[in-house]
């Protein structure tokens, strides 16, 4: 459950931040997240991975979808990439791995401020 | 551990997020360029239009309403002057900022700010040709202008307040693939269009190049090769208009100057393919008694295209046309009672003198056996991802010194200092805001007695039936041969001083053939036009062909009139082909150059886009030309060699002297012996062409028309392969870069106006817009779209989109 939380409240942070922030500030929302929700730091760049990953890919999605590739397939063009799909798989790999680090940076900070709580957390888990 | 954990993640996070935030060489950074919230994705639309339907700015004083017609025209209706002109600004920038941010920074040569050290030359080439100074000192003139300075703040605030609405997210492609954003807007850049349309169109001359020639081979071959045109042949004034007036004394010619050096390499010049062509019909040749007129520049066929459409009205205006992005008013259009149209008047305005400095210091230059003070200018060149670089430029009293020991001087052998008439101080913009507003001639020739420049021959044409033909301008009196050659910059003789009064301007009010037109031909019969005119080209074909068809055309319609923009006869192969044909060795031809042949012998000298004919003669002739000149290929100094017109006619009257020998074989050539030559050659390009491209070689594949964008290596921007005829030197001349650019025909109803228009790219700069370039295709078939005014008024049905400005409290 704790999981999914987690993939949920990174998902938000990861689609609203950047509306005021720059596009780097998925990392430092879903940071945020894994320091206040404590987990393994595995799962929490699992989470940070899905849940960036997730919304970067809805987000091209649909706006290449709604718009019929028309400007995608020109900058992938200009990019030597043969498909504008590659653009979406690009995106959503950038979105995956930013929010991801930042989720696993923002967990293993965690463990440094309160390690005591962080040991019983893995016990219990 | 824990700590090692954490400062190795946080340093592959922070890493990532740099490396993703960076531009590697021509590489955006990829994370924010990729990023669906602020990258490219955001400048996919869905709409046409996506501004809001409400939008208040401060800038404004009062209401201001913008319709959008179906091909994205705004229609803009504003209370007073000032917020029209506001609303212009605003809406040009939503559909072209990153144009416009592109030609001021031309103009003002900062290119290598955003592009690197690849645009240095450039750069430094448009700062010393004064491009900056010439925008300045025209700023300086209307700002302090109780009038134009208010309405040119009122464009430049238009344009801030659009940029002051754009997030990151927003701004325009070019500005994220380049990674840069977009700078406040200035009064100076408002001011940008008239140094860039100058650089365009009034620096073409061949001074340097004459020079080198006539020294290695002497005045006389300089003369058959280079010659001036008489004007008898359809000059742009009918060889019937009289110039009854007092002409000015002409200066006297001084001795002769011979430099003693020569130039290896000289400065870009203007491209010979920019051109146009107008033409009108008064009620006498029109089928409804009204007065038509038609007009195209011809110009670099470039996304986004170079003019933006705009229908502007406040209580005293009422004008619709075209302009360039970034500047205020119309350039060229109609209002409710005139319409005017222009073209290129090649007119030598660029005279260079040769400077002689007393020392290395370049401080003092020798004038009038004195030596006087230089003045030295140091302009900084910023570059991305490299140091500044610092030009020195040296001016005395006739202009920049643009050729010294820092740029292409030969070797430090060579000063010369340009005199242009561009760089004295220009009211061209009054001059265009009157035709703005004009309501009959007499208001016209007012705004016209503004005009300093470029030249250009205006036509115009009013409701009441009226058609007219100005070249109005600053022209200086000179001595027959005054500039065609380098000048002795120290000899007071050697330089201009008087000017050719308005009142002795070349015009031509309506005339009793019933039209006018002009193509860039010589302007006037040189027998009866008292001063000396000069240029170093003109055009010699597509003049003929539209008095030719004008001559015989009767009951126009402005079908008629869109025909003839679109006409495709090769005024060229007419003359030339019958005699090249003639001197063919048919016997000896094999199976290919039969086939050749027949194509050819069976041609009528069109060239539509479906035809292999145009393809044969285009190959044929250009190996001709290539091969007859090959002489001046060898030469290590700058040098022009002779253009068609010339070429054509010495070749048909057999005249080439010693030139029809090609230099790489033993044999000496005659005339005949270089056709056959150029004939098989051309036969064997042609199949390799088709072999490499493997494609048929009708003439639109072959020649590829194409329209692209501003940076060259957008290529996904490009449009390529268009089908369209049509050459250079043919009344649509679309060549490969180059064509018509904005086409408009005008019916100038009393009871409305009938406009019709089109241009070869789209309103919207966007390539993410669905409408980016959607009129290439229709531009191509020779289609035209019906513009909303007079008679075709906006209707309701007709607004694609509506935009309410209200003042910001």
């Amino acid at each position: 459950m704790k999981f999914i939380l987690k993939i949920f409240l990174m998902g938000i942070s990861s689609y609203l931040l950047p509306f005021y922030f720059p596009w780097w500030s998925i990392a430092l929302g879903a940071g945020l997240v894994s320091l206040i929700i404590r987990g393994r730091n595995f799962n929490s760049f699992n989470a940070g991975f899905i849940a960036g990953g997730l919304v970067w890919f809805y987000l091209s999605f649909t706006i290449d979808n709604s718009t019929n590739s028309l400007l995608s397939e020109k900058i992938a063009l200009l990019m030597n990439l043969t498909e504008s799909i590659w653009l979406i798989y690009a995106s959503t790999l950038i979105g995956a791995l930013v929010t991801g680090f930042g989720a696993l940076t923002g967990g293993l900070m965690g463990s440094i401020i309160s390690p005591k709580k962080m040991s019983r957390n893995e016990y219990v888990s | 551990m824990k700590f090692i954990g954490f400062f190795l993640s946080f340093f592959i996070t922070a890493s990532l997020i740099i490396l993703l935030n960076v531009p590697i060489d021509n590489i955006p950074p990829i994370g924010k360029f990729l990023s669906p919230h602020q990258g490219f994705w955001q400048n996919s639309e869905k709409e046409a239009i996506d501004l809001a339907p409400s939008i208040d700015l401060m800038a404004l004083k009062d209401e201001v309403t913008i319709q959008f017609d179906e091909l994205l025209i705004p229609h803009i209706k504003a209370k007073n002057n000032e917020d029209l002109y506001v609303a212009q600004g605003y809406v040009t920038a939503y559909h072209r900022l990153w144009q416009m941010d592109f030609y001021a920074r031309v103009v003002m040569g900062r290119l290598s700010e955003v592009v690197g050290i690849k645009a240095l030359n450039y750069d430094r080439l448009q700062r010393r040709l004064g491009l900056k100074d010439m925008t300045l000192k025209l700023h300086n003139l209307l700002m302090n202008d109780p009038y134009y300075g208010p309405l040119i703040s009122a464009y430049t605030n238009g344009v801030n307040a659009y940029i002051a609405s754009l997030s990151p997210s927003d701004y325009p492609i070019e500005f994220k693939l380049l990674n840069y954003k977009p700078e406040k807007w200035t009064t100076v850049k408002t001011c940008m269009s008239y140094a860039l349309l100058a650089s365009t169109l009034s620096r073409s001359e061949a001074d340097i190049e004459h020079t080198n020639f006539r020294k290695m081979f002497g005045e006389e071959l300089f003369n058959v090769l280079f010659p001036e045109p008489d004007g008898k042949f359809s000059p742009v004034i009918p060889g019937d208009t009289p110039f009854d007036f007092e002409p000015l004394t002409r200066p006297q010619k001084p001795e002769s100057f011979e430099l003693p050096n020569s130039v290896n390499e000289t400065i870009s010049k203007q491209n010979p393919l920019n051109g146009s062509n107008n033409f009108a019909v008064d009620g006498t040749k029109s089928k409804s008694g009204h007065a038509i007129l038609a007009n195209e520049p011809d110009l670099e066929l470039t996304a986004p295209s170079i003019w933006y459409a705009s229908h502007l009205t406040s209580p005293d205006i009422n004008v619709m046309g075209v302009t360039v992005p970034g500047t205020p008013v119309i350039l060229i259009g109609f209002n409710d009672s005139i319409s005017w149209g222009v073209t290129n008047s090649p007119r030598d305005q660029v005279d260079w003198f040769s400077v002689t400095f007393k020392d290395a210091s370049r401080k003092e230059y020798l004038y009038n056996n004195q030596w006087f003070k230089t003045e030295k200018i140091l302009e900084k060149i910023v570059i991305k991802e490299a140091e500044n670089f610092i030009d020195t430029i040296i001016r005395v009293h006739h202009g920049p010194i643009v050729y010294d020991r820092n740029f292409l001087s030969n070797h430090a052998k060579v000063n010369l200092a340009m005199r242009w008439i561009a760089h004295d101080e220009s009211t061209t913009f009054k001059a265009i805001f009157h035709f703005n507003k004009a309501n009959n001639y007499e208001e016209f020739v007012t705004g016209l007695s503004f005009f300093s420049g470029p030249p250009q021959n205006i036509l115009y044409s009013d409701v009441q039936g009226n058609i007219a033909l100005n070249l109005p301008g600053k022209f200086p009196v000179k001595w027959p041969g005054q500039g065609k050659f380098i000048l002795d910059g120290s000899d007071p003789d050697s330089e201009w001083k008087d000017y050719i009064p308005f009142e002795h301007r070349l015009e031509r009010y309506n005339h009793p053939q019933g039209f006018l037109s002009s193509a860039n031909q010589f302007p006037v019969d040189r027998a009866t036009y008292p001063y000396y005119v000069y240029s170093h080209r003109f055009e010699h074909y597509r003049n003929r062909r539209v008095n030719d068809r004008l001559m015989t055309m009767q009951n126009i319609k402005p079908e008629d009139l869109m025909d003839l923009q679109n006409d495709n006869f090769n005024y060229i192969a007419s003359e030339i082909l019958p005699y090249l044909l003639s001197q063919l060795d048919t016997l000896s031809l094999n199976e290919d150059q039969n086939k050749f042949f027949d194509e050819l012998q069976n041609w009528d000298y069109f060239n539509h886009p479906n035809l292999k004919a145009p393809t044969h003669f285009e190959l044929w002739s250009d190996i001709l030309w290539e091969t007859l000149w090959d002489e001046f290929d060898t030469m290590s100094f700058a040098v022009n060699k002779p253009d068609i017109y010339t070429t054509s006619q010495l070749i048909i009257s057999d005249s080439l002297a010693g030139f029809s020998d090609r230099l790489s074989t033993p044999e000496k050539e005659t005339t005949t012996d270089l056709i056959n030559y150029a004939f098989n050659t051309a036969v064997d390009s042609l199949n390799q062409w088709i072999a490499k491209k493997d494609n048929d070689h009708s003439w639109n594949k072959f020649k590829g028309t194409e329209v692209n964008h501003l940076i060259s290596s957008f290529t996904s921007f490009n449009k390529k392969n268009i089908r369209i005829g049509g050459n250079h030197n043919i009344v649509n001349a679309a060549s490969k870069h180059h064509g018509p650019s904005w086409r408009m025909v005008v019916e100038m109803d009393k009871e409305g106006i009938n406009a019709y228009g089109v241009y070869p790219g789209s309103q919207t700069g966007n390539p993410g817009n669905p409408m980016y370039g959607h009129m290439i295709i229709p531009w191509a078939e020779g289609k035209y779209y019906n513009l909303k005014f007079g008679q075709n008024k906006l209707l309701a049905e007709d607004i694609l989109y509506e935009v309410q400005l209200t003042p910001k409290k």
